[in-house]
């Protein structure tokens, strides 16, 4: 026990250092910079909406139909009259919520899975990896829709659509991490020692892959966030008068040929955030993952498998 | 022969897979399949019974499975609740829009993606390439249908270049490809965007390999070096990708389909979604599982060919 102990200390320790120099690199990216600054932007709007909105995001002002971005109302108002910045900004808060609650639900199911593969080996990683690589031939929309089908529209069954579309990614990158890590001597001898699975893998291996898995993750964010707005564009998603993004572009084609910005600028805010995320995670993966280091579009490539 | 077999048992299970998954949409919904059709009609309980009875929901399911199974093998895959026509010849009617549509977001993925990425490794780090990465950037993060949304916007609204709807008159041959311009413009870009950044990283990688340099070495012209020597290897990622995103490219043509008020799978699909047309749902969901596999089939047999070394893995 001991013995663990101390090799854990000193695994914690050199992950400390590598983590200071990494935010150092971080920092040095321009790319990374702007791609954390836009996070950034969204990040604090969603979290203090009630003082960043300039307008209630329900309240609709009949007299103020379809008016096109100016002074009082800064990115214009939709056909209810409804102010289209305050609106985004409570939107904000959805779409968020949605993508970091997806993400977490794929994590959760693709850790478990992936980790298991890896580490049983035989049958189990047969078993697990074939349903895996099924669940991976089918595209990623028809896969959310599929699990829309059968839970119904609403917010919460659209992130868990988007969950269990994200899993198989995580499971694929765990497995092949786990594969890689469970030879090595401190694992041997946590075993040897008499750990069982759940240590092992919470102790012993996950600390190790971590970096991979949060490169992954952010980008799986991106996606899940341009799928969930997707899912609210089709009417899959939350209700009428909720503010998501998607549902705000789909709102705003009706009124597309007088009134443009309704649906441009609801999309706008889409791309922002999830180009934001996407850069992000470029640079985090140059940083946390030296051996894709410099080529860049490894991680799409990995994001399309 | 042995890398096709392997293949072929691999595609035989995810197409099992596909049946049970499209199978079990029906009996995973909360609430009887019978009371939910009969719902909007006020029908009592006898007629839901029998309607039960009917369907073969009375059933075990094994049982029910394998009666799926026996009418699917024929072309029988059941009535939409809604319109009470079979689903095939509902399918039958519109499929081809949605090929034509994925068809031509493949042809503009291809069109766009090749020339941009290869532009960009052989001109590295100079403005073409910063423009071709910071393209293919937003496009990897711009959702399809917002894209469709703007060039309606710009090129229809703005311009009056092209229709915004429909699929045009079908005698005429150049309406159609008119009215399929901008949905399959919208739907490729983002397979361009992937393919640019492949193909950039792929040229990127084998321009720096020994032989690249052996070629130059020897006197060979840059164009016999990067036209010939540095094309051929590099090709192998980037038919991947293309391979990979004809999936994912069909799975964008149901937003894609919606956007342009389209007729096809994909608007058949999302309308039959909402409605809780559930034989509407299982029939298009198992038609485009089943065009999925055929294509990751044909995919993965192609790799073998462009690569000999795959073979013997």
């Amino acid at each position: 026990m001991a013995a663990g102990g101390a090799a854990r200390a000193k695994e914690a320790e050199g992950g400390v250092t590598a983590r200071s120099g990494a935010a150092r690199l971080l920092l040095q990216s321009p790319s990374a910079l702007l791609g954390v600054a836009l996070v950034l932007a969204v990040v604090l709007a969603a979290l203090f909406a009630p003082w960043v909105a300039t307008h209630d995001p329900a309240s609709q002002a009949l007299a103020d139909q379809l008016k096109p971005p100016g002074a009082t109302y800064l990115l214009g108002t939709d056909q209810l009259g409804r102010d289209i910045f305050s609106r985004i900004v409570w939107g904000a808060r959805i779409s968020l919520r949605m993508g970091i609650l997806a993400v977490s639900i794929g994590l959760a199911l693709g850790v478990v899975v992936g980790f298991l593969s890896g580490f049983l080996g035989g049958w189990a990683d047969m078993l697990l990896m074939r349903m895996v690589d099924i669940l991976l031939s089918f595209p990623l929309y028809l896969l959310a829709i599929l699990v829309m089908a059968i839970l119904g529209p609403s917010l919460t069954n659209a992130m868990i659509a988007v969950g269990v579309a994200t899993f198989p990614h995580i499971a694929r990158l765990v497995r092949g991490e786990t594969l890689a890590v469970k030879e090595r001597e401190f694992v041997e001898a946590a075993r040897g020692l008499g750990a069982g699975y759940f240590r092992l893998g919470a102790v012993h291996i996950i600390p190790q892959i971590m970096g991979p898995l949060v490169v992954l993750s952010t980008f799986r964010v991106a996606t899940a966030i341009v799928v969930e707005s997707s899912l609210s564009f089709l009417g899959l998603g939350p209700p009428p008068p909720t503010p998501a993004w998607g549902l705000m572009i789909a709102e705003g084609q009706q009124v597309l040929e007088i009134a443009p910005w309704v649906s441009a600028i609801p999309g706008g805010a889409i791309m922002v955030l999830v180009m934001g995320f996407n850069l992000a995670g470029d640079a985090l993966r140059d940083v946390l993952d030296p051996r894709l280091r410099g080529v860049s579009g490894k991680g799409v490539e990995e994001d399309a498998t | 022969m042995r890398y096709a077999i392997q293949r072929f048992w691999a595609t035989l299970l995810t197409l099992a897979a596909a049946f049970v998954i499209v199978f079990f949409i029906v009996h995973l919904v909360p609430g009887d399949p019978a009371a939910i059709m009969l719902s909007d009609l006020g029908a009592d309980r006898k007629a839901v019974e029998d309607l039960r009875r009917d369907l073969g929901l009375d059933q075990p399911l094994p049982k029910q499975f394998l009666r799926y199974l026996g009418r699917a093998a024929a072309g029988d895959l059941g009535l939409s609740y809604r319109s009470q026509r079979p689903v095939v010849s509902e399918i039958a009617g519109i499929y081809h829009y949605t090929l034509y549509l994925a068809a031509g977001g493949m042809v503009f993925a291809v069109l766009i993606g090749l020339p941009a990425g290869f532009l960009s490794a052989a001109y590295r780090n100079s403005w073409v390439d910063r423009a071709c990465m910071v393209g293919a950037l937003s496009g990897i993060s711009m959702p399809v249908f917002w894209l469709g949304i703007l060039l309606i916007i710009v090129l229809s609204f703005q311009l009056r270049l092209f229709p915004t709807i429909g699929v045009g008159d079908p005698s005429r041959p150049l309406d159609v490809l008119w009215h399929l311009a901008l949905p399959a413009l919208s739907l490729g870009l983002r397979g361009a965007a992937l393919i640019a950044r492949v193909t950039r990283s792929s040229f990127l990688e084998i321009l720096g390999q020994d032989y690249i340099r052996t070629g130059r070495m020897k006197g060979l012209s840059e164009a016999a070096v990067k036209g010939r020597h540095a094309f051929r290897n590099a090709l192998l990622p980037i038919v991947t990708v293309i391979g990979l995103d004809l999936g994912q490219l069909l799975g964008g043509t149901t937003v894609t389909e919606i956007v342009f008020s389209r007729p096809g799978m994909g608007t058949l699909l999302i309308e039959s979604v909402l409605a809780r047309d559930y034989p509407m749902v299982q029939g298009t969901m198992l038609v485009y599982l089943l065009v999925i596999i055929l294509v990751n089939l044909v995919v993965d047999l192609a790799y073998g060919l462009v690569d000999p070394r795959i073979r013997y893995e």
